[in-house]
């Protein structure tokens, strides 16, 4: 097909797929990858600088700082994928609603997306956490919950246009029902921004999680994530740059990785 | 006692939009004027006028698929406004629309036979085997291959993807069809073929059909009675041979004269339209037409002219009779 030469042609679009491909795999056999435990500290090695054994280095307890790296990418993903799938769950089902209804029902969605719009949504999550406490689940839910909006307001604008269309006009003047339109005719064709938004939500969402966790409101310590890792590094950039370099590295990869993903994607589905 | 099978009642449509919080209500845009008319069964219809004169807005009243301002339709005897959104549902199997661009009305990611059978199945009535059968068969009738079922539209030239979507209308068995100027966006050797097609298919169907034109020529051949429009009233009504041999309405006069070679005409008056169809958010006074009226009185820029009946039930609306 002629979709598929495309994305041959596409460089960026392959290069950010293998890289994603890869950190997939690492944290899939994270158990295989390692050669330390990520929780046994050595105090008699804390600091150790990047060598043969301890390919990152070590960090202030003597842990090895590659393998909570590799770790703590298993949290990084998945806090990243769920978070953005709830995202774009939520964010489809009342775009569609707001976008396909109209009136009231669009007023009331869309005042309450504008609610979360309005509120930094650093400080909203930090509010919330206080609230529930910060485990896995209530931070990739709080996570979900706040990044909904744009994800919202993008599909209510495509189906606010395609509601228009002559062609689902016809498809209602056959007789379908509401809930026919809306999932066989509207969101197939609203589908493209739709995958571009959910790549690009889940960079936003490692971002929160590593943000989040730097500032001791992510998973709880001796868990590995990317973001713990640079919270504990903090303090000792001068001593050590291993110790924040590393897990940094991962996450600018990552995030950049997917970034590029979604704006390639972009790209192919618009041409 | 047998009633109209369509019949409209001070059907009125304004556009506007809703003001917010923060921003007034914009200006109403008058589209449809307290239109009245009855159509028969086994009668075809004609609805012309110029461009922006509610012919559309007509057209998606009738088959609400937009909610009037005020006024009724009255489908096979059943007020179509007060039916709930169920109820709505099951009529529209009776009654179809064809919209104009051929190109837009139909869905991009759809293969051709489940477009066509999509209607069988969203009303429970055939599924799998037996509605490809059917779809097979509306396909040949409108001239298409049973091939034709399993590509895409965007694989069709403008002329086929109509026939398609008569297909799709076609399927259900409607009492009645919209056709909302199928053939202006086609070439004109297409078009032909296109009314030829509908002609063919109203005799073995048996529905009736309103037909949408701004081009009174395309309507001349085949339509029953034909309504003429100005500016979102009803001008003139009558049948198509008292309409092309004795026009009243200056405005409908216009619309005969600029008809190339007509015989009828050749030796009568001229009338030349000057102007242009004036702003529907700001109409003129009284008869919307009487700035562009050679013949406009006193009268004409106060008081909305009503249709009244000459004889024949040829009905005009004009201060001059």
């Amino acid at each position: 097909m002629i979709l598929g030469k495309r994305v041959q042609k596409n460089k960026i679009f392959i290069f950010s797929l293998v890289i994603i491909t890869g950190l997939f795999l690492m944290a899939l056999f994270a158990p295989h990858l390692v050669s330390h435990d990520p929780l046994k500290t050595e105090t008699e090695n804390w600091l150790t600088p990047p060598g043969p054994d301890n390919w990152f280095g070590t960090d202030r307890l003597g842990r090895d700082i590659y393998s909570r790296v590799v770790f703590g990418s298993r949290i990084s993903l998945s806090i990243g994928f769920i978070s953005a799938a709830i995202m774009i769950f939520t964010g489809t089902l009342l775009g569609a609603l707001a976008g396909y209804y109209g009136g009231i029902v669009d007023n009331l969605i869309m005042r309450l997306t504008d609610i979360i719009i309005v509120f930094p949504v650093l400080f909203l999550i930090i509010t919330l956490i206080s609230l529930f406490d910060s485990g896995f689940i209530h931070i990739i839910l709080i996570i979900g919950f706040t990044g909904w909006p744009v994800v919202a307001r993008l599909v209510r604008a495509e189906f606010m246009s395609l509601r228009e269309r002559d062609f689902v006009q016809a498809i209602r003047a056959l007789g379908a029902s509401d809930l026919r339109i809306i999932t066989r005719h509207i969101l197939p064709n609203a589908l493209d921004p739709i995958v571009v938004a959910a790549t690009l939500s889940v960079p936003a969402a490692i971002l929160a999680e590593a943000g989040l966790s730097f500032l001791g409101l992510g998973i709880p310590a001796p868990v590995p994530t990317w973001g713990n890792i640079l919270r504990e590094a903090h303090g000792y950039f001068r001593q050590a740059w291993w110790y924040a370099a590393f897990p940094g590295a991962f996450i600018f990869v990552t995030v950049m990785a997917f970034n590029l993903l979604g704006e390639s994607l972009k790209d192919l589905l618009d041409s | 006692m047998t009633y109209p099978l369509l019949s409209v009642k001070n059907l009125t449509k304004y556009y506007k939009k809703e003001g917010s919080l923060f921003s007034p209500p914009e200006d109403e845009v008058l589209a449809l004027d307290d239109v009245n008319f009855d159509m028969y069964e086994g009668e075809t219809l004609s609805i012309v006028g110029e461009s922006g004169c509610g012919k559309t807005t007509l057209a998606k009243l009738i088959t609400r698929l937009i909610e009037p301002t005020r006024g009724f339709i009255f489908f096979q005897g059943k007020d179509l406004i007060s039916l709930n959104p169920g109820e709505m549902r099951k009529i529209r199997r009776k009654l179809q629309i064809i919209f104009q661009d051929p190109y837009a009305s139909l869905p991009p990611r759809m293969k051709v036979g489940e477009i066509v059978g999509e209607g069988l199945e969203i009303h429970g009535l055939f599924k799998g085997g037996k509605k490809m059968e059917l779809v097979k068969r509306v396909l040949g009738e409108v001239g298409l291959n049973a091939g034709d079922m399993n590509r895409y539209p965007q694989e069709f030239s403008g002329g086929q993807r109509q026939r398609i979507n008569i297909a799709r209308a076609l399927i259900l068995h409607p009492r009645l069809v919209v056709a909302d100027e199928p053939v202006s966006a086609l070439d004109v050797s297409v078009k032909g073929q296109i009314i030829k097609l509908m002609q063919d298919l109203k005799e073995n169907y048996r529905f009736n059909y309103i037909f949408i034109s701004h081009d009174l020529t395309t309507v001349e051949e085949f339509s029953h009675r034909v309504i003429i429009m100005y500016l979102g009233r009803i001008v003139e009504l009558a049948s198509t041979r008292k309409l092309f041999e004795k026009p009243m309405h200056i405005y409908t006069r216009a619309l005969i004269s600029a008809v190339p070679h007509r015989k009828a005409l050749r030796n009568k008056e001229k009338f030349i339209l000057e102007g242009e169809v004036p702003d529907p958010r700001n109409p003129p006074s009284g008869c919307h037409f009487h700035p562009r009226c050679s013949f406009s009185q006193d009268i004409c820029q106060k008081e909305r002219p009503f249709l009244k009946d000459m004889g024949n039930n040829h009905l005009v609306a004009c201060h001059l009779y």
